[in-house]
Parts: C-alpha cells; sequence; structure tokens
C-alpha cells in the first residue's frame, strides 16, 4: 500500500475523529480522542490494515490504491518505481517534491528541537525536591522561560521559569500537571505526531490533526489537575496567572501550549465523569476504529501482494488460504463468473502428483496461496488439484520452485522477466509444448488477461493488458497434477513504452 | 545589575572562594548544579561580555569585578521600585506589619536604607 493510500485512509479517519471531537469533547473523556489520535498515527505510519467486514472500504469499489491486505508488502511506489527506474532512471517529480517537504519540516521541528535543548543546559536544580513528584522526575529552574515544560522521554526533567515567585499552590498545579503529562508519555506521543507531520506534511487533515492531538494533551492534563485537587477554581486561577508565557514551545509538553483561552473553556465544561461517559466513548472508539480503521473483507484483501511480492520477493509468510486447501472440498465457492478468462475447470480430482522438487516449500506457499485467493474467479481449479494430495509435509507439496526450476516430468518454459505494456495492448508468446498448457494471471480487476492456447506441439500465451499494476503471469500443463510456473511479469502502464 | 540563577552560583562560587580558575569552577559548578563543561565555558564568556568577571591569562583565572554588596544593594532598591512603587515606607510598613522586624533590626535597617540613599 502506497503513502498516498496511507494518507487519504488515515485522513478520512482523523476526519471522522475531528467530527466526533467537535461533538463530543466536552462529553466524552479527552483520553478517547488520544487513542483515536493513537490510531490515526498508526494508520498513517504503518501500511497494514486489519480486513473487517464492517469496514467503510467495503462500499468502495476498489481501486487499486485502495485494496490492501493483511500481509505486509512493498509499497507500490516502490515496485513499480523499479521498472519506471530502470526505464527512465531518475526520480518522479511528485517524489522529489514530497522529500523536499518532509526534510524542511523534519529539519524545522529538529531545528527548534535542538535549540530548546541548548537553552536547557543552563537550567539550575531546585533546591528541594518537591514531595509530589517521583523521585526520577528531575525539577530545575530557567532563567528566561516563559512557562513551565516538561522534556525528554527518559529523564523527565520539569522546567520552571525562574525569577519569578511562584506561590506554593501555583507550584503545586503546576507539578500535577505536568506529572500528568509525564505519566501519559506526552513527550513520546509529541514525537510520533511530529513523525507523522513530517511524512504527511502534504495532508492538510494531519496538521490538523497535529494541532487537535496537542490541544487534547493539554486539556486532559488540566482534567487530571482538577480531578486529584477536587475543584476547578483554584487551577483555574492558576492557569490565568501563568497565561503570561513568553515561549510557547512545540516540542516539550508544556504548560500553556494552545490558547489558554480553549483550555479554560474545557475546563469550564468539564464535567466528573460517569459510566456513561465512560460507555460512550468506548462506544464511540470501537465504532470509529472498526469502520475507518479497517479495510474490506475477501477479494479487496487478497490482491496487490502477489502482484508486488510474487516473483520479486518470496518474504511472504504463508498465507490463511492454506488451510482451507488442505480441506480437499473442491469448494469452488466463487462464483464471479464474469471472468472471461479460459480457464477450464479441469476435474477436482486429486492425482498422484509428480515428485517433489525443491526447497522450502514455504518459499513456494506464497506465491500460491496468493493465486489463488484472488483468482478466485480464475483458479478454481489449482487449488483442488493438490487439495487431495495428502499433503503429508505442506498444503502445497508441488509448488513450483523458485523461479526456472524445472519439474521434471512436463517441460516449462522459461521466466521471461518483466513484459512493459501500455493499457489494451496485447503480447503473445509461444514456445513448444508436448501438452496443452493454461495461463493463468494474478488480477483481482479482472481486467487484464492471460490467454493459452494450443496446436501442433505449440502452445501460444496471449496476454491483454487492462489496466495498470504489475501481474504475475503464470502456465500450467492443463492436466491435473502439475505445478505453476511464472512466465513472466506484466507490467501495465499508462505511459508510452512497452518492450 | 540582574543576576541570573546561573550567574549567581558563579559569583557566589567567587565572591566566597575570591578568583579561581575556569577548570575549578567547572568542578564546582559541576558539583552544585550539575552543569557540564560546556555549559560552564559558555556561561564564564557571558559573565565577561557583561563585564561582571574578568578574566586573567596565565590559566584562565576569572577574578570578579562586581561585588556581592553591589548586587544586593540593586536588587533591594529592584524590590522597592516594583513592589512598593519606589517608597521605602511602604516596604518598611509591609515587614512590621508581618511582625518580621524587631526594633533592634528595624534600627539597622535604617541605617543600611539611609546609607542606599546617600550612594543613589
Amino acid at each position: 500500500m502506497n503513502l498516498l493510500t496511507m494518507s487519504l485512509t488515515g485522513g478520512v479517519f482523523i476526519g471522522v475523529t475531528l467530527l466526533l471531537r467537535a461533538i463530543f469533547q466536552h462529553i466524552v473523556p479527552r483520553r478517547a480522542f488520544l487513542s483515536l489520535w493513537l490510531v490515526a498515527n498508526a494508520l498513517l505510519l504503518i501500511p497494514l490494515r486489519l480486513p473487517t467486514p464492517v469496514s467503510i472500504y467495503a462500499l468502495v469499489e476498489a481501486p487499486a490504491p485502495v485494496a490492501q491486505s493483511f500481509t505486509v508488502q512493498v509499497t507500490d511506489a516502490a515496485a513499480q518505481a523499479v521498472p519506471a527506474a530502470a526505464a527512465s532512471a531518475s526520480l518522479p517529480v511528485p517524489t522529489i517534491l514530497w522529500l523536499l517537504g518532509a526534510v524542511i519540516v523534519l529539519g524545522c521541528v529538529l531545528f527548534a528541537h535542538a535549540k530548546n535543548l541548548r537553552q536547557f543546559r543552563f537550567a539550575v536544580p531546585v533546591a528541594e525536591h518537591p514531595a509530589v513528584l517521583p523521585a526520577r522526575v528531575r525539577v530545575k529552574r530557567l532563567d528566561g522561560l516563559g512557562a513551565p515544560l516538561t522534556y525528554g522521554l527518559f529523564r523527565p526533567t520539569i522546567l520552571l521559569p525562574a525569577g519569578e515567585k511562584l506561590t506554593e499552590e501555583q507550584l503545586h498545579h503546576i507539578y500535577l500537571h505536568e506529572l500528568c503529562h509525564i505519566r501519559h508519555f506526552d513527550v513520546a506521543r509529541k514525537y510520533v505526531l511530529l513523525l507523522t507531520l513530517a511524512i504527511h506534511w502534504f495532508n492538510p487533515l494531519v496538521w490538523g490533526m497535529t494541532y487537535a492531538a496537542m490541544q487534547d494533551m493539554e486539556m486532559r492534563c488540566d482534567a487530571c489537575v482538577v480531578q486529584a485537587l477536587g475543584a476547578k477554581k483554584a487551577y483555574a486561577t492558576t492557569l490565568v496567572q501563568m497565561e503570561t508565557g513568553k515561549m510557547q514551545r512545540i516540542l516539550e509538553a508544556g504548560f500553556s501550549f494552545c490558547a489558554t483561552n480553549n483550555r479554560l473553556k474545557a475546563l469550564i465544561r468539564l464535567k466528573k465523569r460517569s459510566i456513561l461517559s465512560i460507555v460512550l466513548a468506548l462506544v464511540l472508539c470501537a465504532a470509529t476504529i472498526a469502520v475507518f480503521a479497517t479495510d474490506a473483507m475477501g477479494l479487496a484483501a487478497a490482491d496487490p501482494a502477489p502482484a508486488v511480492s510474487a516473483p520479486q520477493e518470496e518474504e511472504l509468510p504463508p498465507e490463511e488460504p492454506e488451510p482451507p486447501k488442505q480441506e480437499n472440498t473442491p469448494t469452488v465457492i466463487f462464483d464471479e463468473p464474469e471472468e472471461p478468462k479460459e480457464e477450464e475447470e479441469p476435474e477436482p480430482i486429486p492425482e498422484p502428483e509428480p515428485p517433489e522438487e525443491e526447497a522450502a516449500p514455504e518459499e513456494e506457499a506464497p506465491p500460491k496461496p496468493e493465486p489463488t485467493p484472488e483468482e478466485k474467479p480464475e483458479e478454481p481449479k489449482p487449488e483442488p488439484e493438490p487439495e487431495p494430495e495428502p499433503p503429508a509435509s505442506e498444503e502445497y507439496p508441488e509448488e513450483p520452485g523458485p523461479i526456472g526450476t524445472l519439474p521434471t516430468e512436463a517441460p516449462t518454459p522459461t521466466y521471461l522477466g518483466e513484459i512493459h505494456l501500455t493499457c489494451g495492448a496485447t503480447w503473445s508468446y509461444s514456445f513448444s509444448a508436448d501438452r496443452p498448457y493454461i495461463a493463468g494471471l494474478n488480477d483481482y480487476t479482472g481486467l487484464n488477461h492471460a490467454i493459452g492456447s494450443y496446436a501442433n506441439g505449440l502452445q501460444t500465451v496471449t496476454v491483454i493488458a487492462g489496466a495498470p499494476g504489475s501481474y504475475p503471469v503464470w502456465v500450467a500443463p492443463s492436466d491435473p497434477g502439475y505445478p505453476e510456473s511464472y512466465l513472466l511479469t506484466l507490467i501495465v502502464t499508462e505511459g508510452e513504452y512497452e518492450e | 545589575m540582574r543576576l541570573t540563577e546561573g550567574e549567581r552560583h558563579i559569583m557566589e562560587l567567587l565572591w566566597d572562594n575570591g578568583p579561581m580558575s575556569a577548570k575549578e569552577l567547572v568542578a564546582a559548578l559541576w558539583a552544585r548544579i550539575e552543569w557540564k563543561k560546556t555549559t560552564t565555558y559558555t556561561m564564564l564568556s557571558r559573565c565577561i561580555e557583561k563585564g561582571m568577571i574578568r578574566r586573567e591569562d596565565p590559566g584562565f583565572r576569572c577574578v570578579p569585578i562586581i561585588t556581592r554588596e553591589a548586587v544586593k544593594i540593586e536588587e533591594t532598591q529592584r524590590l522597592i521600585e516594583t513592589e512598593y512603587g519606589g517608597n521605602v515606607d511602604l516596604l518598611m510598613t509591609a515587614l512590621i506589619g508581618q511582625g518580621q522586624l524587631s526594633a533592634a533590626k528595624l534600627k539597622k535597617l535604617y541605617e543600611t536604607l539611609e546609607r542606599m540613599e546617600d550612594d543613589a
């Protein structure tokens, strides 16, 4: 799944969260939104999605970018950049722009952070360690500091403004607030937020999330203090008194990051936690995550993975579909008949198979199961075929070996590598064969085709390009019991080059 | 001149111990306020710029220029300016009201203040 998809789906999630926050922020504990922000960050940083039946993306007709799978994938961009780069030998402009933006944002953040840290060196520890704070938290005073703040991921330090007389009560409030930041790892959360921002700088919703999340962190800590004190007024007074903060820092969890006004308003409308509010929070979070942080199941769940991975890398973990295959039921549940493929349905009669050939059956497992789930409409047969074989060892004993290995029984054409076509183009390849072969193409969209035809000892495979992407094309003798072998990888583009 | 916390620590060390070498200051400040070597050196340069200390050079010795007394007086005057609108009497009233002054102390204080006014 590529960066744009992550940004898009992440953006949708953020949008929904912002909406919910606008409606429910004074009704539901802040923690709910902070959890949702964490999930949003995960969505934006990790290219994985859990497939769920309730996902909103089940309603979306899967265009290639949106479809995702549970297995880790090399990003499409990378996979397709490889052939592109091979041909043009330069980075595409959008990538350069993105890199530039990311570097700028990251640079600003790091520069500001470094500048702050240089200032913090001059802080002086306070005489007595406050009792309310755990021993590992250091407290120091710094001249020129506008408002109290906390920094440090592993060794948290609270900095107090020097030169200002702070009353015992004010100090108490400050310590409680900063302690809350420390306990909830807000410094780490900020780092994550800023990392996401650097990567997704082009997405305005991510900026919105950064601002909202930082606000939420402050407000949550305000709420914690008020809860600990049991009363609002004293703390609100302290907030106002501290408002004259000159240096508002972004990275450190400060006492007055966002407009203190908002924090005061939130404080005023703060209600005690009730069972109802907590339940509501759980429901909202669960629903939002289930619907917007996941991906559709079924078809969508199976696709570009193989397209990218199959001949290129065989690192994928064996997939779920394998166990089901072993059930030995030629359960051709897939009745998407619109597949105009030529696959004849061979009898799902078990055949004793040709001797086992290669190494890690695991390595084979991935390429095999992949074609199967997506090929559902197209290849019900490969499935039932090997199943019957008592999978003494693994489900697919006769997996084709690494590209190029020949099963001893039937001649296999050698792998042709990548064939580049533009949409709508066709291309044929013939090899001599003593028996007819079937050809198949791993394409969930059903727009690209591979068709086999056999006559007079010559097997011809014709590929028709229909939609952009990278599709492995395999062939196998049409007699049951033979492994498939990859013939070529079809790369379809909308550009002009052709091989 | 207004001293920041760090500067105050440096000056106190120098007032208490007389001129010290930078190395000694580094060690002392590390013990007192956990300042690293670079931090101390940077702060020393700033103090030199501000005219608080003077550098003598076989061995980077730091010699205080401003005195403790001068700083005390300045801070007190600042306190009176800011908190009491420049009105010493108000300060006195406040201190008496707080019960912090005995007659003897009060007398001594007046003497000090008169000296201040003479200087100013």
